[in-house]
């Protein structure tokens, strides 16, 4: 067991070139008048309200097509089923989801329009992860494959943080205190490692778990204001959510 | 009583997340204007399939598997050229939040053109998880790879753009006299 391979790299200061990069290329998005074709084809509702035009509803098309226009006969095809098909598929879903608000009502309930033939999206199954169980478990005592590169000093410090966070995963429905305590091992080795999200959600588990509920909300709930944006959002709502009476 | 299935509603997941998805396209090669329309092909997908998500399987990995296939067929019927760095900033980029900062594009060149001498997987792992702050797990989800491999790819990705920013640029010969 690598007791002591703490991955000082995990610590690193970022050069400030590189979070500015970095933050550039987050910015990038579709502009306000290809937002507005897209919800439009997509009948996605302007989240600004129904009344509230686009920023420059008429602006410069800026080199992209104009809306259906501009899409392939099939995609035209594609789009006009879908926008149906959404309708039953938004009004199914919303009722459960308050925390969106629709100005509009939910389209007529209609049998879905099957969109057309020649679009053949991929599976489900095809993009699902090859492994089954989202569990890091999967990923336990594992012996890399191959190399990625030379960096093997690397990948001897990954495993260990990969393994630490493994275990606890492995051990939070059984055992959720010893879970508990291997994540707070991993808090001292890797204050920054990149699977402290992985970890505070495992805690919020563990915690869970042990009836802590209390515990389990306020870890939560300050996960999730340090990550507002986290992929893990919806297992952390789940997570405390399940106690909630 | 069973737990309602919290499956979310589409135009939520479209707000959500399609600023993620134009630039997975992106970073895979899309451009100009097959953007809009690969974007809105990705999420005709994601109507399609959305209620077929399973519960434990992230969105924006999910998403990301859509719009690599989407881009990679794009690819095939428009010959849509493979990711370049080009002059000017993409066109994508909002007008309105693009700073006309020459360090921050300088930076943003540097980034992607270390970005682009990186194998895909690699470029890929580095962009989810640093940029799209991905988690790993879903790094790994997203490219279907075991976890540990997402976080080799990471690492190794991260240590040659470290070192790439490390590196003293060279710098623009002032004019002499």
């Amino acid at each position: 067991m690598q007791d002591d391979t703490h991955d000082p790299r995990g610590d690193e200061a970022i050069p400030e070139a590189l979070r500015v990069a970095m933050g550039a290329m987050r910015e990038r998005a579709p502009g306000q008048d290809s937002l507005a074709r897209m919800r439009a084809s997509l009948g996605v509702p302007d989240p600004s309200g129904p009344g509230a035009p686009p920023d420059s509803p008429n602006g410069s098309p800026s080199g992209t097509t104009t809306g259906l226009a501009g899409l392939s006969a099939i995609k035209a095809l594609a789009v006009a089923g879908v926008a149906v098909t959404l309708g039953g598929l938004w009004w199914a879903t919303t009722r459960d989801d308050s925390s969106i608000a629709m100005s509009t009502p939910g389209p007529a309930m209609s049998a879905p329009v099957e969109l057309a033939s020649s679009f053949s999206p991929p599976s489900h199954s095809a993009i699902a992860p090859e492994t089954p169980s989202p569990a890091l478990s999967a990923t336990a005592p594992v012996k890399p494959r191959r190399a990625e590169n030379s960096a093997s000093a690397s990948a001897a410090a990954g495993e260990s943080e990969v393994q630490l966070i493994g275990r606890a995963q492995q051990l939070v429905r059984s055992q959720p205190q010893a879970a508990l305590a291997l994540c707070r091992e991993h808090a001292r080795k890797f204050p920054k490692g990149m699977l402290v999200q992985e970890r505070e959600v495992l805690i919020v588990e563990a915690l869970q778990r042990m009836g802590q509920e209390e515990e389990a909300r306020k870890k939560s709930e300050s996960f999730l204001k340090e990550n507002p944006d986290t992929a893990l959002r919806n297992k952390v709502e789940h997570l405390t959510a399940d106690a909630a009476p | 009583m069973p737990p309602v299935r919290a499956t979310p509603a589409f135009p939520r997941v479209f707000e959500e997340n399609v600023s993620f998805v134009w630039r997975v396209l992106e970073h895979h090669g899309v451009r100009g204007s097959e953007l809009e329309d690969a974007t809105q092909e990705v999420f005709i997908v994601v109507a399609r399939k959305l209620g077929d998500l399973d519960d434990g399987v992230s969105v924006r990995s999910w998403l990301y598997g859509i719009a690599r296939r989407v881009a990679s067929s794009q690819r095939r019927r428009a010959h849509v050229r493979r990711e370049q760095l080009t002059d000017e900033p993409p066109a994508s980029i909002d007008a309105a939040r693009q700073h006309d900062d020459a360090e921050r594009q300088e930076a943003l060149r540097l980034l992607q053109t270390v970005l682009e001498k990186l194998p895909e997987e690699q470029r890929m792992a580095f962009v989810l998880r640093e940029v799209e702050q991905l988690t790993i797990q879903e790094v790994a989800d997203a490219m279907g790879c075991p976890l540990q491999t997402a976080y080799s790819r990471v690492r190794v990705a991260k240590d040659h753009v470290m070192a790439a920013f490390r590196e003293p640029q060279p710098q623009e010969v002032p004019h002499a006299g």
